[in-house]
């Protein structure tokens, strides 16, 4: 036995150990080879390994969830800044939307109402405001002056059109904005530096006065448009399910869809371009049009250019606010060219189309309600 | 070195990212770590803290271990880094304790001779008596024994698993045999006044 040890490994450093030391290794080696060693039971095993398995894929996970955690920080970071900015940009937008909404538009009257409350009447078809000494004096008509604050804090004005009737508004800073009937246009009773904006419900033609460093905006509920200076015709009614700029001169930068933070979109349109904003499909579409079809309105006629019989009917349904309805369907297609006058009763128009047409009309026991048809006397 | 040795196979596939690889080192050494650990803690759970801790950062280091390492001596030299540190840690927390001895000690070695080994019975007794005496050596000289006869590791390899340079470690090595042989001597002489 001891033999049989005595052959097996070199003894650290042999040269300075004795034979006694030597046989002790031996032994303790032998002795090393009895050791019981405690052992790792095959479930211990087992689930220590799946621990390590576990936490591998949490350290994945978590270093996963460190890049996605910042990315998710300087998203969030984003968006603050981006809320922060429309809040902070669409602020007087919004207040002017409100100051719009909780005024009534009354039923014959063309009406200012100042920030003080006070509210004028105009009784004139097509009434005139001018805004002088930077928004301090209106002049209303050419006949009253009304004097107001404009000290403080921003406030608004609102001029509210009735159907049948129009107004011209000449702000401080020159803009002239032409409003069409039923029609509602808010806007600060002075522009402050740098900053012009109002709020349109209803149609609009604006000749803005060229300011660089004072981009003019028009809000509508759909459509946002900044100018610089040029003269564009916007049509926002509550009641029509598209918002329209049409662009009679130089340029205009349109931004729809606002409320999608990131949708916002932002088109610019050169003159002689109309482009409809479709709510329903959130869409916006331009075409070439001419201008003077949606735009003639401000100079008190209607521009027809081979229109058809039932889009005339329309328009004047609108412009008065009355239903119009044609007996016979297949006159719709007729087209007609030329100017119709928008006088103040539509009937007077009416009569007018009458004659044109060679169809008679009549009034409905509703008020608001017109029927043309042929007549049954031949002409 | 030993490049076709499936062990060290088994190394290089599990640094080229094999997972099947990783899965196979544990199965082959996680025995080995855990009877290695257990000779210096007696706290299961804080042992397989540390295995556990060592092979997240295999997983982790992976691309930077050494192609060439000796894949036993690299596991048991840092199992034995993490028990050091954990115990430093909770040797830390203990108040009631002032240990200001930092290393790691081995614990006392249970040897099963009789079930290992067919002796003679004057055999036998020589070593239960080395057994004793082993246990009663300093920690670090039994820790060189334990990591020579057992382990079957190298000089170089013990130095630097305990931290030590190679001459203390024959010098340790040296020591403890001197010790054991004078204890044998002694033993044999009272074995010979008893009978």
């Amino acid at each position: 036995m001891k033999r049989k040890i005595n052959k097996q490994e070199p003894i650290p450093d042999p040269e300075h150990l004795t034979e006694e030391e030597r046989v002790a290794g031996e032994r303790a080696k032998l002795l090393f080879k009895t050791l019981r060693n405690e052992t790792f039971s095959p479930d211990e095993k087992d689930a220590l390994w799946n621990q390590v398995g576990e936490t591998i894929s949490q350290r994945k996970q978590r270093s996963f969830n460190t890049f996605w955690i910042a990315a998710a920080a300087s998203v969030t970071l984003l968006l603050l800044a981006g809320v922060g900015y429309l809040v902070f940009y669409e602020d007087s937008a919004r207040v002017m939307q409100n100051v719009a909404a909780n005024s009534k538009v009354s039923a014959d009257e063309t009406q200012l109402i100042l920030a003080d409350k006070r509210s004028v009447s105009l009784r004139k078809e097509n009434s005139s405001v001018v805004y002088k000494e930077n928004g301090a004096l209106i002049q209303v008509d050419s006949s009253s002056t009304i004097g107001q604050q404009v000290a403080g804090d921003q406030q608004f004005n609102t001029l509210i059109v009735p159907y049948g009737k129009r107004s011209v508004l000449t702000l401080s800073d020159g803009t002239r904005i032409w409003l069409n009937s039923g029609s509602k246009l808010v806007y600060p009773s002075h522009f402050n530096k740098g900053q012009r904006e109002v709020y349109l419900e209803g149609q609009a033609y604006f000749s803005v006065t060229h300011a660089a460093d004072a981009p003019f905006y028009v809000h509508t509920k759909d459509m946002e448009v900044k100018v610089l200076g040029t003269e564009f015709d916007v049509s926002a009614y509550d009641d029509d399910p598209y918002t329209a700029t049409v662009l009679t001169k130089g340029s205009v930068e349109l931004t729809t869809q606002r409320q999608a933070l990131f949708g916002s979109k932002k088109t610019k349109i050169t003159p002689g371009t109309r482009a409809v904003f479709d709510q329903g499909r959130a869409t916006l579409q331009t075409q070439q049009v001419d201008v003077r079809e949606y735009v003639s309105w401000k100079d008190g006629s209607l521009w027809l250019n081979t229109a058809p019989l039932a889009e005339i009917l329309r328009k004047v349904a609108r412009y008065y606010r009355v239903e119009i309805e044609l007996k016979q369907p297949k006159l719709a297609g007729v087209t007609f060219d030329g100017s119709l006058y928008l006088q103040e009763d539509v009937r007077d128009v009416l009569k007018g189309l009458s004659v044109t047409t060679g169809l008679n009309y009549k009034q409905q026991p509703n008020e608001r309600r017109y029927v043309l048809e042929e007549s049954t006397i031949k002409p | 070195m030993t490049h076709s040795n499936p062990d060290h196979d088994t190394w290089l596939r599990f640094i080229s990212g094999d997972s099947d690889a990783f899965s196979d080192l544990y199965d082959q050494y996680a025995d080995v770590l855990y009877a290695f650990g257990m000779r210096y803690s007696t706290d299961r759970d804080l042992l397989k803290d540390c295995i556990h801790d060592l092979f997240i950062d295999l997983h982790g280091y992976r691309k930077n271990l050494a192609r060439d390492a000796i894949v036993k001596f690299y596991l048991l030299k840092s199992l034995r880094r993490k028990l050091h540190l954990a115990h430093r840690k909770s040797s830390m927390l203990r108040f009631d304790r002032w240990d200001t001895e930092d290393s790691l000690a081995i614990n006392t070695f249970s040897f099963s001779i009789e079930e290992e080994l067919i002796l003679s019975e004057k055999e036998l007794e020589t070593l239960q008596h080395l057994a004793a005496e082993i246990n009663l050596l300093p920690d670090r000289q039994r820790e060189i024994l334990y990591l020579r006869y057992h382990q079957d590791l190298d000089y170089d390899e013990i130095a630097a698993i305990m931290q030590i340079s190679v001459p203390t470690c024959r010098t340790f090595v040296y020591r403890a045999l001197k010790q054991l042989r004078g204890k044998l001597e002694f033993g044999a002489i009272l074995l010979i006044m008893c009978c």
